[in-house]
């Protein structure tokens, strides 16, 4: 018998469940008619039923462990220096947060000391020599430029959706940038009421340089994580 | 062959749970882990790059592959899912990356299923073939389509884009890969 070609494309459709309702029904009515598309729809769930039979899973005839174990042995290597990268990574994270603190203290203490002291603190003054005084204002002035621009570079790459830190890493940075900020802007102040004081600049020039050492070194790892896997 | 996942009750979650703690230790480098893990799922991943080459030896290649990227994006697994379902998805994208790069080197003059078909009608004329072995005589792309969508249970805007083929092709492949499987089978 010549089977019906007008449904016979509509029957892996009917089979799929991806027929109207009306378009269902109409097909089935079809079926109970034509007995060339009935044995072909009988074909196809038989199929369909074999195809459910199939194992989920066909063993190799070979053992192929050996030969995966000698390729993992390179990218085994870069596993653990992703794994030693992030160690790294910690630890500075850790020293930022460490110097963070420190500067904090000493603005702290310094923020106690009294204008005009004694003893060591007059004996920074005697360097203060005009011509003194403007280099080292200018030192501090391109530790500051080179601190804003490494942060700049650091933020960026912190928002951008391809940045390899945890978030968990990211915040504890974030929050220890805005300490730095703070930190900074504080020894500043102090310097400003106190302009004699170099005790200060110098602490502010090494907070400076600590911090654009540090973000540098963070943002290059996380580069690196990021490139090399 | 033991795979997580296919246990029942309490079984299934100490089954998942040895499974993760497996996980945990290869992501920390340990290769017997991630050997046990291996031994778990190779006949899956296997099953999967077989079917969808027809080729033993290129599945044997395909399945090694697919476990050293397992293997190099195991810290990508976040447990969303089972390890099963994500390592089979990983040997997928594995399979396709060969398929596609293997479609933009010159093609073949004859269809290698479409041999196939001839050399499996004319070896065994009216014999009843296996189904895992009709599936393998398909043609190519007919192959593909069918094992996509009736194994891996892929829709076809799915297949369509990983194949990088349209959708209406998809379906007559699919089409295509049932009447030529009925032929066979028959």
């Amino acid at each position: 018998m010549k089977r019906c070609t007008v449904t016979e494309a509509k029957l892996g459709d009917h089979l799929d469940r991806r027929l109207s309702l009306e378009e269902s029904q109409r097909l089935d009515r079809h079926l109970e008619e034509c007995a060339a598309c009935r044995g072909a729809y009988q074909r196809l769930v038989a199929l369909r039923t074999l195809v459910d039979g199939l194992a989920t899973s066909i063993e190799p005839q070979r053992d192929l462990w050996p030969a995966i174990s000698a390729r993992l042995c390179g990218a085994g290597a870069s596993h653990s220096e992703r794994e030693r990268r992030r160690i790294r990574l910690a630890w500075i994270v850790l020293s930022a947060a460490a110097a963070s603190i420190l500067v904090a203290l000493g603005v702290i203490e310094l923020s106690n000391r009294p204008a005009s002291t004694s003893g060591p603190a007059q004996n920074i003054i005697v360097d203060g020599s005009p011509a003194l005084d403007d280099s080292l204002r200018l030192e501090v002035a391109k530790a500051e430029q080179a601190y804003v621009d490494a942060a700049g570079d650091f933020l960026a790459h912190l928002k951008s959706p391809e940045a390899a830190l945890p978030p968990d890493t990211r915040i504890v940075l974030e929050g220890n940038l805005v300490i730095a900020d703070r930190a900074i802007s504080e020894i500043k102040s102090a310097w400003e009421r106190q302009p004699s004081e170099f005790a200060l600049a110098r602490k502010l020039l090494a907070a400076h340089e600590r911090r654009v050492e540090l973000l540098q070194q963070v943002a290059h790892l996380s580069f690196a994580t990021q490139n090399g896997g | 062959m033991h795979i997580p996942g296919e246990h029942g009750g309490e079984n299934q979650e100490a089954g998942a749970a040895d499974e993760y703690s497996l996980v945990i230790c290869a992501q920390r480098g340990d290769q017997a882990a991630f050997e046990r893990l291996y031994r778990n799922h190779v006949g899956r991943v296997f099953a999967l790059c077989l079917r969808m080459t027809a080729d033993r030896e290129l599945a044997e290649e395909l399945t090694q592959s697919s476990f050293v990227r397992i293997w190099e994006q195991l810290g990508k697994f976040k447990r969303k899912s089972s390890f099963g379902t994500w390592s089979h998805r990983v040997a997928l994208n594995v399979v396709l990356e060969y398929m596609r790069s293997r479609a933009r080197r010159p093609k073949h003059t004859a269809s290698r299923g479409d041999a196939a078909i001839q050399v499996a009608k004319s070896d065994s004329p009216g014999a009843r073939m296996d189904l895992e072995w009709a599936i393998r005589a398909l043609p190519e792309r007919a192959r593909q389509v069918f094992v996509l969508y009736e194994i891996e249970r892929l829709q076809h805007n799915e297949i369509a884009e990983m194949l990088g083929i349209a959708v209406g092709t998809s379906k007559a492949q699919l089409h295509r890969a049932r009447q030529l499987l009925r032929e066979l089978l028959e």
